[in-house]
Formats: C-alpha cells, sequence, structure tokens
C-alpha cells in the first residue's frame, strides 16, 4: 500500500513558507542596513568598507540616508554577497550528502542559509559564512539524517559556532556612531531607554543582525506562518508568555539598568521575535507533543530573558536559550508521554 | 441515545456521490490474498473447474473452520500466486450470482444458538467479514468478542450513504443483527446521528451516534471512544467489527437461505466522468466498473481514497471489505525520498485519540514495538493512519508502518 492522497504542504513546500515569511523582514533589514551605512559614511565611519556605496552612484541616486531607493540598493550591495556565499554552501553539502548516501538532495538547504544569513551581522567575512554554515549543516542536520531528524536548527548552531569560536564575527557588527555599541541590546542594556522610543525599534531601527531590525514585519511573517499551518502557535505564546513573565519577575528585583526595562522592550529590542518565530519553530526541531511544546516556548522565553539580564554583555542571549531549551525538549517529550500512560494506567 | 462527538479530524472534500444505484454485472469475480494478511490457504480448487455461489474455494490452513467461498457462479479462471507460493488472487469467470440449490434450507431464527451461527457463517464464508482486533484478522472460529461493532456508518470521502442502503434493507439489516448479537456481550450499532436504523430490542444491542468529522464513521475510533468511556487506555482484547453491508448479506442468508453476495459501491472521485452508485458483487473485477467517462490514466483505488489499495483499472478487482472505488488523478512524477517527519500542528488537529500522535508516529516509523504496545495502539488499523499519512509533510506511509510493527508485536504475543 502506498499513500494515495496527500495534503498540498508537502516537506519542500512547508520550508519554502517559512523563506516567504521572512521576506517583510529581509526587505526591512536590507533597508535599515543600507540607512546605517549611509549614516556612517557620511559622518565618515572608520572601519567600513565603503566600496559598497557604488551601487547608488551608479545608477546616478545620491546617497542619502532619507532616501529609501539609496538605502535599499546599499543595503543590497552587502547582503546579497552573504545570501550567494551561505546558498552556496548549503547546497554544496546537500549535495554531497545526497550523493554519498545515494538519496535526493535535502530540501532544507534554502530554509537553513536564507535564516542565517539574516542573522548575521552585515559586515562579516564571507569566510566566516562558509565556516560557520558548513558546521552548521554538517554537525546540526546532516549527521543527524538532515530534515525532520536534527535536534537543533542548523542556522542557530552556524550563528553560535561562529559567536562561540571567532570572536572577530561579533566585533564584525556595525557599531552606532558615536557610541560604540554594536547592538541595539547593548545600547539599551548600558543606557537604559531614554533616547529613542520603543516604537522605533518595533518598525525596524534597530542595529544588529539583518532579519531582527523590524519586530513589526517579523510578526506578519508569524502570522502568515501560522496561517498556513508551518508553525505551532503553542510555541510563539508560549514564548512571549515566558518573557513577559520573566521580564515581570526580574524587574521586581532589578539590580542593573537592564533588569529594569519593561516587559515591551525586551520583545521590541534585540532578535528575541526573530529567534521565536523563524528558528525555534523549525518545524524538525520542535517537541512532539502540546504540553512539551508549551514548555519549550516558556523556557525559550524566560531563558532569554534571564540570559539577558544577568549578563547584559552577553551578545545574543536568545540564541543560546535557543539551545538550551531544544536540547532539554527529548526529555520533556518522554515525560509527556510517560505521563499519558501513567493517568491512563491508574483509571 | 448515546452520542459521541468526534472533534478532532478532517474532511477531505473530493467531489460528490451518486445516490440512485445501478447494476452491473462483472465479467470476472475474484478473492484477493492482500484482503487477508497473514493468511495460509489451503485451496480446494483448481482452475477450470466449476464453481457455485457459495462453493469453498479455499480455507484457512490453521483454523479449517473458516471457509472462504465463491461470491458467484462460474468457472476459476486463474489462480495467482506470488512470493514464496503465497495466494493472490482466486478469479472466477462470472455467470450468475443467484444460487441454485442451497444446502442452507430456511432457517428458523429463534431456534439458533450461537454455535449454530457461527457454524453457518463459518461454512457460507460470511465469517471472514468480521474482523477482531488487535491486528484486525478474522477471528478465531472459538473465539468471543468482549464487544462487537458494528459500523453503520461511513466517513470516508466518497463513500456511499450506509444510512440510505440500510434503510432500503432494513429488514436484513434488522435479522442481521439480532444474530450478531447473540455472539457477542456486548454490541454497539455505530450510526449517524438523526438516521433513525432499524434496531431490534435485544439483550446487550446498544445503538450510538457518532458526529463529527472523519475519522468519526471508522470502527477504530468507536472502540477506542467506548474504552474512553469506560476510562481504559485501550478497549479490552479481542473487540470485533463487521460492515453494514456484511450484516445485510447475513441477514439475507438467514432471511432467504441463499448466499447474496452483492455489494453496493461508490464509484467516484476527482479522476471520474460521473459518480455513480453501482450494485455488483463481492470482488467485482473493476474493468466493468468504470465507464467509458472516466478519465484513462486515473489512479484506481479500491477502497477509501486514505487507505485504500491501488488496483489496475484492467485486471484489479474490489477488495473484500470496500465499498467503494475512488479515481484519482494521475500521480506526479515524484522519486523524492520521504525525509524525516516533521512536526506540523496538524497531525494533532487529525488525531481523535488520547494518546499524543506524533510520539506513536515516530515510534512507527523506527518500528519500535515496545513503544507502540504500551501505548495500547496495537487496536489501530492501517486505515486509522489514512489522515497522518495524508497530512504528513514527508508523506510517510504510517498504515503499512502500523501492519508492519503489528506484525512484530504479534509474532511476540502469544495469542
Amino acid at each position: 500500500m502506498a499513500v494515495h492522497l496527500h495534503s498540498p504542504l508537502r516537506t519542500e513546500q512547508l520550508l519554502g513558507l517559512f523563506v516567504i515569511a521572512s521576506l517583510p523582514a529581509t526587505a526591512v533589514g536590507i533597508w535599515n542596513l543600507g540607512y546605517q551605512i549611509l549614516v556612517i559614511s557620511i559622518a565618515g565611519g572608520e572601519n567600513l568598507n565603503s566600496a559598497g556605496l557604488w551601487l547608488p552612484g551608479v545608477l546616478g541616486i545620491p546617497a542619502d540616508p532619507m532616501s529609501i531607493s539609496a538605502c535599499v540598493l546599499t543595503g543590497l550591495v552587502y547582503f546579497a554577497p552573504l545570501l550567494m556565499v551561505a546558498m552556496g554552501t548549503t547546497l554544496f553539502w546537500a549535495t554531497i550528502f545526497a550523493r554519498v548516501r545515494n538519496i535526493s538532495r535535502d530540501p532544507g538547504w534554502l530554509m537553513t542559509s536564507w535564516l542565517f544569513v539574516l542573522l548575521v551581522p552585515p559586515s562579516v567575512p564571507l569566510i566566516y559564512i562558509a565556516i560557520g554554515l558548513s558546521f552548521g549543516v554538517i554537525v546540526g542536520a546532516h549527521i543527524f539524517g538532515g530534515t525532520g531528524r536534527y535536534l537543533v536548527s542548523p542556522a542557530l548552531l552556524s550563528v553560535l559556532f561562529l559567536l562561540l569560536g571567532y570572536p572577530e564575527f561579533a566585533e564584525s557588527m556595525l557599531p552606532l556612531q558615536g557610541s560604540g555599541v554594536t547592538s541595539s541590546w547593548a545600547e539599551v542594556s548600558t543606557t537604559g531607554f531614554t533616547e529613542k522610543s520603543a516604537s522605533a525599534y518595533l518598525w525596524g531601527r534597530e542595529i544588529g543582525a539583518i532579519g531582527t531590525s523590524s519586530v513589526a514585519a517579523i510578526m506578519a511573517g508569524c502570522a502568515f506562518l501560522i496561517f498556513a499551518g508551518a508553525v505551532s502557535w503553542r510555541i510563539v505564546a508560549g514564548g512571549f508568555a515566558g518573557l513577559v513573565l520573566m521580564a515581570l519577575l526580574l524587574n521586581l528585583s532589578g539590580d542593573n539598568t537592564a533588569a529594569q526595562l519593561p516587559w515591551y522592550w525586551h520583545i521590541a529590542v534585540g532578535n528575541f521575535c526573530f529567534i521565536l518565530v523563524f528558528l525555534a519553530t523549525d518545524p524538525s526541531a520542535i517537541p512532539l507533543t502540546r504540553p512539551a511544546r508549551w514548555t519549550y516556548g516558556v523556557m525559550f522565553g524566560a531563558l532569554t530573558i534571564v540570559i539577558r539580564i544577568l549578563d547584559p554583555n552577553h551578545p545574543e542571549a536568545s540564541l543560546t536559550a535557543l539551545l538550551l531549551a531544544a536540547l532539554s525538549m527529548p526529555l520533556m517529550d518522554f515525560l509527556v508521554v510517560k505521563k499519558h500512560l501513567q493517568r491512563s494506567e491508574i483509571q | 441515545m448515546m452520542r459521541i462527538e468526534i472533534e478532532r479530524g478532517l474532511n477531505i472534500p473530493l467531489g460528490p456521490v451518486a445516490n440512485s444505484a445501478i447494476e452491473l454485472m462483472p465479467s470476472h469475480v475474484a478473492l484477493l490474498g492482500q484482503d487477508f494478511p497473514g493468511l495460509r490457504p489451503n485451496l480446494l480448487v483448481e482452475k477450470g473447474q466449476r464453481v457455485h455461489t457459495g462453493d469453498v474455494l479455499f480455507t484457512d490452513r490453521s483454523h479449517p473452520d473458516i471457509c472462504f467461498t465463491a461470491p458467484a457462479s462460474g468457472v476459476v479462471a486463474s489462480i495467482h500466486r506470488g512470493r514464496r507460493r503465497s495466494l493472490e488472487a482466486v478469479v472466477i469467470s462470472f455467470e450468475e450470482a443467484r444460487q441454485a440449490g442451497s444446502n442452507i434450507s430456511k432457517l428458523k431464527l429463534m431456534n439458533l444458538s450461537p454455535d449454530n451461527i457461527r457454524y453457518v457463517l463459518q461454512r457460507t464464508g460470511l465469517w471472514t467479514l468480521l474482523r477482531s482486533r488487535p491486528y484486525n484478522h478474522i477471528p478465531l472460529p472459538d473465539a468471543v468478542p468482549k464487544q462487537l461493532f458494528i459500523t453503520a456508518m461511513d466517513t470516508n470521502p466518497l463513500a456511499p450513504d450506509a444510512s440510505a442502503l440500510i434503510h432500503e434493507n432494513a429488514q436484513a439489516f434488522e435479522q442481521g443483527l439480532t444474530l450478531l448479537a447473540r455472539l457477542s456481550k456486548k454490541t454497539f450499532v455505530c450510526q449517524h446521528p438523526g438516521v433513525n436504523l432499524p434496531c431490534p430490542e435485544v439483550d446487550g444491542l446498544t445503538p450510538i451516534e457518532f458526529t463529527g468529522v472523519h475519522p468519526a464513521g471508522l470502527p477504530g475510533t468507536h472502540m477506542y471512544r467506548i474504552a474512553m468511556l469506560h476510562g481504559l487506555r485501550s478497549p479490552p482484547k479481542a473487540v470485533w467489527h463487521i460492515g453494514y453491508q456484511a450484516v445485510i448479506a447475513i441477514g439475507k442468508l438467514f432471511l432467504s437461505g441463499t448466499l447474496d453476495s452483492s455489494r453496493t459501491i461508490s464509484v467516484a472521485g476527482p479522476g471520474a466522468g460521473e459518480p455513480r452508485l453501482v450494485k455488483t458483487f463481492a470482488g467485482a473485477g473493476v474493468d466493468t466498473l468504470i465507464a467509458d467517462s472516466d478519465s484513462k490514466l486515473a489512479r484506481v483505488i479500491s477502497g477509501p481514497a486514505l487507505s485504500g489499495h491501488l488496483v489496475s483499472s484492467g485486471t484489479g478487482h474490489l477488495g473484500h471489505y470496500d465499498n467503494q472505488l475512488v479515481l484519482l488523478a494521475p500521480a506526479e512524477d515524484s522519486n523524492t525520498s520521504p525525509g524525516g517527519m516533521l512536526a506540523v500542528e496538524a497531525f494533532d488537529a487529525i488525531w481523535p485519540f488520547a494518546v499524543p500522535p506524533l510520539p506513536l508516529l515516530r515510534a512507527l516509523l523506527v518500528r519500535d514495538s515496545d513503544t507502540v504496545s504500551a501505548m495500547g495502539c496495537s487496536f489501530l488499523a492501517e486505515e486509522d493512519m489514512g489522515l497522518c499519512s495524508y497530512v504528513c509533510p514527508a508523506g510517510h506511509d504510517y498504515g503499512e508502518a502500523l501492519r508492519q510493527t503489528l506484525n512484530e508485536i504479534r509474532k511476540g504475543a502469544s495469542y
């Protein structure tokens, strides 16, 4: 017997939905990236590879940060090579493993490379992209058997690998002119929240990784993914609940600037939303049971706050939090099943 | 009347079904080995031999009381053998269906003891329409069920209207119920809500309504829901189930004394020119059931679209337990390997049982029979996994995985 009828949502289409859902975040990210670069270049910023400014010049558009087309074109010059190298790397390994194992090519390569590029700082050297992703997809995905079988999102693993193994990687963030901090989280956690309003971060004026700049664009993608049935709303809801509850709790005991931040700032700033919506919901790596999905979401949100507040200098708290939450989930699933069997035994 | 609502599930829209039946005589009828997994047949006929309706074609080698009989009179056209001399099909060229000289004279209903009923059912081949769970096999000749489920409904996409067919054969259905209820202490007549099926006043016979989306009409769903009502994780051992057309056939046998192997099936689907309701015979050849207006390239499925068997439109036959032929559009060429299971919420949304679905499916994929039986899932059958295979993005066949895992469990179990 074989399966004669399939729902339209096959593996390849399902993973493609993640790419489609991240397009708004990508668009805002590219625009914001171009804006930051133009602002820095006008102020005569150091360490900036000004070669990226040629494209608006060739097309005769003035390099004005207020011009959307100038921003987008400048952003694209930085974004496109990153994406090319990332897609080349994941496609290469997917093809190699398919050849060696004599199976069809794993469909996860596009989603992994796409989400990875949105999570890296824009001025990272291209060789790091290749190194990080190679580690992530081989160790994180292919040795487990690829899509549907791995434990932790390979994009997440790639970023964590670069962050822990290559100090230059974290330093390759674009510095915010004048303050020397390299991400909005660093800015907010040290200076408090008097400078900008939370809504600026919400709509996209954030510095840091490319894809994380606009919470609004990310949430649009989130709504699309939930509506399409690609992600579990329980994880997303649990993530926000965990984040809010833990932030409120630590507000009471706050002994540093970061601890005093109200909960909505934690949502607006940093990469929490992006990681929650696109990486924590990776259908290959999420828990199998509904109670475990809630626990996973809450644990991820709460851990993000704990790491952010106890160590405000930690660059990307959500990455570590997700790793910890994801690795503890097989145990949660096991306990849920065991509880179910025991409960029905008693009755 | 008790009513149980099935909230989780999915109705897949595949188009309309027909309401009024046309009669079609098949050119061939057949009994197929794939409908009786694990059977070791003892063939009693040979190619070219003339057989009559109700003649025994083969018996079960381990239980010779269980007979498999000819659904129609004719000449044994061919006997197909598969791997290791397993039986694939006994094909009879169809001449007529009426049973000429019956050796079962008109039977007095009230005087029949359960043992007599058993004997008659086994001798006429109608016993093979009963199935016992766990493992979904034909019950042993002397087995006594804890519960018997009459599946007087069908929620499969494109299935014929069970209630209408039962109302047309109300008397036979009622007689069938009266007899079957004597085999089991408890018998449930599972039906759509508000259809008022005939139900005789007999001890132990309980009508019960199931509402909601598919799989609300599958016997597996009924068994687990009744067990859940009693606070059990899985049904008691030895639960039987039987379809409504089989009940009608049993009723007709005891009313008229002759074996009636007619079946009313729905022929419909995206590949069918026009949906039809066809009155034909058990095991009918598919070629005569398919009309000229149907797509020549369509895939023909005997049984439900979600769990049936793909059959050849030229040489295939209707399955023993099937009430429908589904004609689907030709398959797209896909030579991709399925890949790993993706944990989408859709699995939880279509799963009507208490056990969490994804841990079970993962256990099935790795043939972890210990976990599967610990979860109490040996009462499931292939058809219960149909929706899981449908929503699985990777396209795994969980019905097949279940069948193989159950075979493992059965090998290790004592019964």
